[in-house]
């Protein structure tokens, strides 16, 4: 008995240990291909061997050209500031939005919370042409308005938020409103501060859109002045060549912003998520 | 409190009506002044640029804005650009094949009211035909392009293959070249060396040529709008025979994909590589001891060569086409070409240009042989891509069967497959 336990999670972990090998392989090859010279990177591919992983002749000038060369400095800049600035103002709207349709009862909330949930599910590409002629009309081509504005506004928070506030025990906003309380009062001095979890998760979620986002900034912005980082990583790949080590430079740096985040808010997180879904 | 909330919404609502107001325009005609915009693509917008400044010294009311973007991405931003009607944005940086789309959608200008014979008698027959769709023109020609076979000095000495001649009369053939890649054996730095391959593997762009080359005139219909019994006529299956027996049966070439097989190459994994003739430069960068000779042939065929590049068109919503016109006039012919070429170094797309070039005694030594040999391809044994609305849908279709052959699919089965969801493609653009 005792050994087909063994037997058993020795199998379980030889499973496990290839199966991470799936999946960390690749990561690995990008990591040490960014630290190899261009002419190298295809040099050990075939066959596999211990080289095609570990390189041989590092070299940091691929991370040194995409700061020098492809001005990732300004780049970053404006990835963190779309980020963070979208983060503020999608907080404070959506959160907002969301207490309306918890709180508040009006005519027509539920077609009009309908609509809310429908802009989540709507494709990108299917409103990029209105949204750009909208956006182009407003005159906010290429500048960090046309980069921040139209996402503030994000079906999938508003529900995030509903869903949390809704399970607000009514008996709260009752007591605050026979003290005198005004809505306005309630929402950022009692319900804002509830709602940690759901905020961090909000803000990561909104956060890692705007910094994943490659369509619509590819769209809305064409000066170097503006250019965001996913765009910036999809100049590597020219017509008749592709600059493989800055390529993946650019993606080893750009994983690491949105990891560090989840890492050290995975807790609220996950958190997050739960509350919104548990009904009472 | 409730005060605060509505002062917040006016304010809202009065930034968006100032915003609104503000709406600027491109050019505007009245003032003399004139501002022409275009939407290029990366890689050549600092070039474009600096030809644009030639003329704006000539033209000192014309200001010339140059946006760019990735190479990947450009047809995306055009297209919304184009179903947004946006007046913003007069000049188009587009490749070739793509102009009958264009020209289909009406996104782009006829410009045989503005540019005369005499400025497309300067430009050379492949490009000229290329920019000309149903007999009107819709764009101005920046490049051309061409293809050349390299092979690596070292590898080739190594397995004792006598290398090809850099002379358009003692060409080889696809079978020579095959057999000569078979012997090639072992191994650089512990890695497999490879025989053959083509830079755009896969891609119909070099691999329509081998069917051409068989004797294949036409890729579609005349209308552009039927692909079965053209695109899988026989001389294409066999095309794509010999591909599937370059994987498969002779194994000499590396399943890779196009973006690999250029830095194949200059790591000294590969013998022989058919390429865009601008890659010799980078070749000779990477310290490669390579050598050219022309494209091979079938043996009872023909010599044939791929061509067609980047051109410039006229937005159909541009408030600047006269202007528009003048100044892609301006860059693809004469003085302006002279200069794009000096700092492109692509293989030009005027007659002028490409005979200097093969007289030049610059381009008699590597790497700028490979432009000298590649100009007179192009005036001689090139073929264009085929002119179709649909050439987006075709070409895709045409690179997944070439993919599916190198997997091993027979070859009349992966393109008669093609052909089908082709001609699905190509009714949508039936009236």
């Amino acid at each position: 008995m005792e050994n087909k336990k063994v037997m058993g999670k020795l199998v379980s972990y030889l499973l496990n240990i290839v199966l991470v090998f799936i999946v960390v392989l690749p990561l690995l090859f990008s990591i040490t291909s960014s630290f190899r010279p261009h002419e190298d990177i295809f040099k050990y591919i075939s066959p596999i061997t211990w080289k095609t992983f570990i390189p041989t002749d590092i070299t940091f000038s691929a991370y040194k050209d995409i700061f020098t060369e492809s001005g990732f400095g300004r780049i970053f800049f404006n990835t963190f500031f779309v980020g963070i600035v979208t983060v503020a103002l999608g907080l404070l709207v959506n959160s907002m939005a969301a207490f309306a349709f918890s709180v508040f009862s009006f005519r027509g909330k539920k077609i009009v919370f309908f609509i809310v949930l429908l802009t989540f599910m709507v494709p990108f590409e299917v409103i990029a042409v209105p949204l750009y002629k909208v956006v182009s009309s407003l005159g906010f081509i290429d500048s960090y308005s046309a980069l921040i504005i139209p996402v503030v506004a994000n079906g999938l928070v508003i529900f995030l938020y509903k869903q949390f506030f809704d399970d607000l025990p009514l008996s709260i906003f009752e007591s605050a409103r026979m003290d005198g309380a005004s809505w306005w009062r309630i929402y950022y001095g009692i319900v804002l501060p509830l709602s940690k979890p759901v905020t961090i998760t909000a803000g990561l979620l909104i956060f890692v859109g705007q910094w994943e986002s490659f369509l619509w900034p590819l769209l809305a912005t064409h000066s170097d002045q503006y250019r965001v980082i996913q765009v910036a990583m999809s100049t590597f790949s020219q017509e008749h060549a592709t600059i493989w080590n800055q390529l993946f430079a650019a993606s080893n740096l750009t994983i690491v912003v949105p990891a560090i985040l989840l890492l050290f808010l995975q807790k609220y997180f996950v958190n997050g998520i739960a509350n919104t879904g548990v009904k009472e | 409190m409730k005060g605060k909330f509505f002062l917040m919404l006016v304010g809202i609502v009065s930034l968006v009506l100032i915003a609104t107001g503000c709406e600027s325009n491109g050019g505007s005609a009245h003032s003399g002044k004139v501002t022409l915009t275009i939407l290029a693509e990366a890689d050549s917008a600092d070039s474009l640029k600096a030809v644009a400044k030639g003329y704006e010294e000539k033209h000192p009311n014309v200001t010339v804005k140059v946006q760019s973007y990735p190479f990947a991405d450009l047809f995306k931003q055009q297209q919304v650009v184009l179903n947004a009607h946006d007046p913003s944005a007069d000049i188009l940086y587009i490749d070739g094949p793509t102009l009958p789309d264009f020209a289909s959608k009406g996104w782009i200008e006829p410009l045989d009211n503005y540019i005369d014979d005499s400025v497309k008698k300067e430009w050379s027959k492949s490009m000229a035909d290329e920019v000309t769709i149903q007999g009107k023109l819709y764009a101005a020609p920046m490049n051309s392009s061409s293809q050349v076979l390299f092979y690596n000095k070292e590898i080739l000495k190594k397995n004792g293959i006598e290398p090809p001649e850099n002379d358009v009369n003692k060409r080889w053939t696809w079978e020579k070249l095959v057999n000569n890649a078979k012997k090639v054996k072992g191994k650089s730095n512990g890695q497999k060396v490879w025989g053959f391959a083509f830079e755009q593997a896969n891609r119909a762009y070099q691999l329509i040529p081998l069917a051409q080359s068989l004797g294949a005139t036409k890729l579609v219909s005349d209308d552009g709008l039927k692909s079965s019994g053209y695109t899988n006529s026989k001389e294409m299956i066999k095309a794509g025979q010999f591909m599937n027996d370059l994987y498969n049966t002779w194994k000499i070439t590396p399943k890779i994909s196009a973006d690999q097989t250029n830095d194949y190459f200059s790591s000294g994994k590969l013998a022989f590589i058919e390429g865009g003739s601008w890659d010799a430069v980078d070749f000779k960068k990477a310290g490669v001891n390579f050598g050219i000779a022309p494209v091979p042939y079938f043996s009872g065929g023909k010599p044939v060569t791929p061509t067609g590049s980047w051109t410039l068109g006229v937005s159909k919503y541009s408030k600047n086409k006269s202007e528009s016109a003048k100044l892609i006039k301006y860059m693809s012919t004469g003085e302006g070409a002279k200069k794009w070429f000096d700092l492109e170094g692509n293989l030009p797309a005027t007659t002028h240009l490409l005979e200097q070039i093969q007289k030049d005694p610059k381009y008699k030594k590597l790497p700028y042989s490979a432009s000298s040999l590649a100009a007179y391809e192009d005036q001689h044994d090139s073929m264009l891509r085929p002119k179709t609305p649909g050439y987006i849908t075709w070409e895709s279709e045409v690179d997944k069967a070439f993919e599916n052959i190198m997997d091993g699919t027979d070859p009349k089965k992966a393109l008669d497959e093609s052909v089908k969801q082709m001609d699905n493609e190509l009714e949508k653009y039936k009236n």
